[in-house]
């Protein structure tokens, strides 16, 4: 069930209207933990009712091993339930979304020693969500460890937080600590909190249905057909990818988002207008915010963070990215795109150039200075010394960085990466046939040129202080244009295959 | 506000915003208009049906542009022209094919018949009979019924990619329509299993502008209408730009026999339906290809097959019409698609006529040559 199918439309207006009758009749926030965790369930159920159990396994290694080790006083005696717990989920994550991989490429491996071996492929289908659930699990589980969460003692709230369905297919990485206050508090509905998650909804349908979909038909085509591309072809689809995942999946995280404000729920943003960043590290505090604040507190910190010597700290900046990349997918691709981000956070570091993003205020979002990325260097604001123009330029310049390692991230393979970048050398046969890039690119334009002016808001629908008959205007004409220009067919998310 | 008041004035956009749209799609970018088709329990022949409307436009795309208007004539055919029996030493020449022929991209002024009709002196008339999707085992049920109505002494059959596959019966099938399905070392004729009729929530739907960009412009199947299908015929054919191909690839030749015993059963059905009628296959293919190199490239397999199965007729005769494209595209450089990016234009429909009138003079058609 796509977020972008009616039938999506159709599960959220009887969740809707469901809860909120529980909520009418119940007495207590209980009963409406379970209506959401059964509608949660039931939402699984129909992608495939066999991954209810793994779900249900995850969370329940989560609930029990923090109860396990919310009894330990000291934390040498709670290195036991955390590591059981920790290898519970990383053996499950392993075995449907890595075994197949590492498998064959150290079969492979063997097999350019001269060693030929016969390995087992499990052909696993890799169960949708496991990666974000999983992540969520082991977050409350390590807070448990370190102590800043208390174990909860009440598993329905804490399996609603894992398996709370608009985060379920792809996030945002919502933690526990942060979805279970929420969950616990007696519910009561707020209608503007309601309205702005239907305006949140409509924007992310905007962005993924017209700007992102539409030109994924047209960077698809360019990559199955790459043997022929020439330089212009990969500069316009390397361009366009960049638009095509930032509006894939912030426009998913919207609906996402949006769809839980119904609920009277706050998911954690994952996107804060990334694409504007001024430096690297700037731009990991604005992309996918959930993931990489988790990877900051729960790998790069946990690696010694920055309180180690300079090398060894490049070296866990180093290990974390490559740790995000394998998050994405069992594909040496992923693991060149987590390198290079890697590769431009040390360069960025050494060369001393402090980003100068905006910090990120929203809830849930990395919270201060020295935890902004993995590279640990502190938002600092706005340089009112640096330049209009220096900072254009630097913005450019992260942005070509960025979409130049989106390509390996695109690439089904590195040797197909590589035969589309070859095609660099190849002259365009002339400008008469790239309107259908002039079309995309001028799409995208007037989207990034909306969202700038728009970059205060939260979403570029929230636009809840007009007056309401301006407001039902530009609602009509969002709608209108989703009908008239947005992809209509079944694509699915980007980010869902992760 | 409570949950109840929010779904409520939910639903109230909604029901706006469908007003909205419909008007939208009804004025200002107006969504393609579909005639009301329906089919005589006599003669099992599908078209469109005059006494629901006669005038319509047809536009093209998401956000739709008008490719042209038209018309139905009394007999329930795509034709600026009402269709009579042939005069007595008289022609008179059918024309049958299926949305290339029916034509919506291009006014009916400018239609392949009626640019035929033109170029064949002194002024024959031509009967267009086209519907998007049909196929060759269609054309050979139409033939009956036109043989005895209007007796045609010459017959053209705009044919092209998958006029045999979609004779063929397969599960789903449009079930209105007419088939071959195998039946021992042969094939035989499946008529339609049922008479269509254009049903209430067919006629209330096609009246609805949104409902017919979404299901015509937007092409998007719609869950609630079982086979996507209110009150029209299937969107099907050969829409595609056919790419040069291979003269003599492997895979091509086994393709080619395997269409043969197919297209052998139709044409031996079509020229017993057709006494005596010379049958002109035009088929349709790549459309830009160098000067010289038609010879050396291959038309689709069925089309090979076709063309195979002509050679020694008396009566069946194949026109590759890629040589006329060829040629115009390298004189005039003048583009053959329509609005909607595959089916032919009106420069297109000229260079095709041109070609099939040549042909057809050249062999004297019309002059009682092509008996069997």
């Amino acid at each position: 069930m796509l977020f972008t199918s009616y039938r999506y439309g159709v599960f959220v207006l009887v969740a809707f209207a469901l809860v909120w009758l529980v909520v009418r009749l119940a007495r207590g926030p209980r009963t409406t933990t379970v209506a959401l965790l059964a509608l949660s369930y039931v939402f699984y159920a129909l992608w495939d009712w066999r991954w209810c159990a793994l779900l249900a396994a995850i969370t329940a290694s989560g609930f029990l091993g923090g109860l396990w080790l919310g009894r330990q006083p000291d934390s040498g005696r709670r290195r036991g339930p955390l590591a059981v717990v920790v290898v519970f989920n990383l053996a499950a994550l392993g075995l449907f979304k890595y075994f197949d991989f590492f498998a064959g490429s150290f079969a492979r491996m063997l097999g350019h020693l001269g060693l030929h071996v016969d390995h087992v492929t499990l052909g696993l289908i890799l169960p949708i969500g496991l990666s974000y659930y999983t992540f969520q699990n082991l977050s409350y589980v390590i807070d448990v460890y370190r102590r800043t969460l208390p174990a909860t003692r009440d598993p329905l709230i804490y399996a609603c937080s894992l398996a709370f369905f608009p985060q379920l297919l792809a996030g945002p990485i919502t933690r526990p600590r942060d979805l279970m206050p929420q969950l616990a508090r007696p519910r009561e509905f707020d209608p503007d909190l309601a309205s702005d998650g239907l305006r949140q909804v409509l924007w992310g349908l905007l962005k993924k249905m017209v700007i992102a979909d539409n030109i994924g038909t047209r960077v698809d085509a360019v990559w199955a057909a790459r043997g022929h591309a020439n330089s212009l072809d990969v500069l316009c689809t390397a361009v366009l990818y960049s638009v095509q995942i930032y509006c894939d999946f912030s426009g998913y995280a919207d609906i996402a988002i949006g769809t839980a404000k119904l609920f009277g729920l706050r998911l954690s943003p994952n996107f804060d207008h990334p694409y504007f960043s001024v430096g690297i590290r700037a731009f990991w505090r604005r992309w996918h915010m959930t993931l990489s604040s988790w990877a900051r507190d729960y790998i790069y910190i946990s690696l010694g963070g920055n309180r180690v010597s300079p090398w060894r700290r490049h070296t866990n900046v180093m290990l974390t990215f490559l740790a995000i990349g394998l998050w994405h997918g069992a594909n040496w691709t992923f693991l060149v795109w987590g390198g290079l981000h890697g590769l431009y956070n040390i360069v960025e570091t050494a060369f001393g150039r402090s980003s100068r993003g905006r910090p990120v205020a929203a809830a849930g979002a990395p919270a201060g200075a020295a935890s902004g990325s993995p590279g640990g260097a502190s938002a600092s604001g706005s340089d009112p010394a640096a330049s209009r123009w220096s900072s254009l330029a630097t913005g450019v310049v992260t942005f070509a960085a960025v979409t130049f390692a989106w390509v390996f991230f695109r690439a089904p393979s590195l040797s197909a990466a590589f035969g589309l970048l070859s095609r660099l050398a190849v002259a365009p046969a002339g400008l008469a046939t790239y309107r259908p890039y002039l079309t995309l690119l001028l799409a995208s334009a007037a989207l990034f040129i909306y969202e700038w002016l728009t970059r205060g808001w939260e979403h570029g629908l929230a636009v809840e202080r007009l007056a309401l008959p301006a407001r039902w205007v530009a609602y009509l004409a969002a709608c209108l244009l989703l009908l008239l220009t947005g992809y209509l067919g079944s694509r699915s998310g980007i980010y869902v295959q992760f | 506000m409570t949950p109840p008041r929010f779904i409520f004035r939910f639903l109230v956009f909604v029901l706006l915003f469908v007003v909205v749209a419909e008007g939208w799609l009804r004025w200002v970018m107006p969504a393609t208009q579909q005639p009301a088709f329906h089919q005589s329990r006599a003669t099992l022949v599908y078209n469109a049906d005059p006494q629901v409307e006669r005038n319509g436009i047809a536009t093209e795309g998401r956000v739709p542009r008008v490719l042209a208007p038209w018309h139905i004539n009394a007999a329930g055919w795509f034709s600026p022209y009402d269709y009579t029996r042939r005069q007595p030493g008289g022609h008179l020449i059918a024309l049958y094919g299926d949305s290339y022929v029916q034509g919506l991209s291009v006014p009916q002024s400018r239609h392949l018949d009626v640019d035929l009709h033109h170029d064949l002196a002194p002024g024959v008339p031509v009967y267009a009979f086209g519907l998007s999707g049909w196929y060759l085992e269609q054309y050979v049920a139409l033939s009956r019924y036109v043989r005895t109505t209007y007796a045609p002494d010459l017959i053209v059959i705009l044919v092209g990619q998958g006029d045999v596959g979609g004779s063929l019966r397969v599960a789903g099938g449009f079930p209105y329509w007419w088939y071959i399905t195998p039946s021992g070392s042969s094939y035989r004729e499946v008529a339609p299993s049922q008479v269509y009729r254009l049903g209430r929530k067919a006629a209330l739907a096609r009246k609805s502008a949104l409902f017919r960009y979404l299901r015509y412009n937007a092409k998007v199947q719609l869950p609630f209408v079982h086979g996507g299908n209110v009150g029209g015929a299937p969107i099907g054919g050969d829409t595609g730009v056919d790419a040069p191909r291979p003269a003599t690839a492997q895979a091509d030749a086994q393709a080619v026999a395997a269409a043969l015993p197919p297209v052998r059963f139709l044409l031996a059905r079509l020229c017993a339906a057709n006494p005596g009628v010379p049958i002109v296959f035009a088929a349709r293919g790549a459309r830009y290809l160098p000067v010289g190199a038609v010879a050396s490239s291959a038309l689709d397999p069925e089309m090979e097959a076709l063309r195979e199965a002509c050679v020694g007729s008396r009566q069946c005769h194949f026109l590759d019409l890629r040589t006329a494209f060829s040629l115009d595209w390298a004189q005039h450089h003048e583009r053959f698609e329509a609005l909607d990016g595959a089916h032919y234009n009106s420069h297109a429909d000229a260079v095709a006529a041109r070609a099939i009138a040549a042909y057809i003079e050249a062999q004297g058609l019309l002059g009682g040559a092509g008996t069997p």
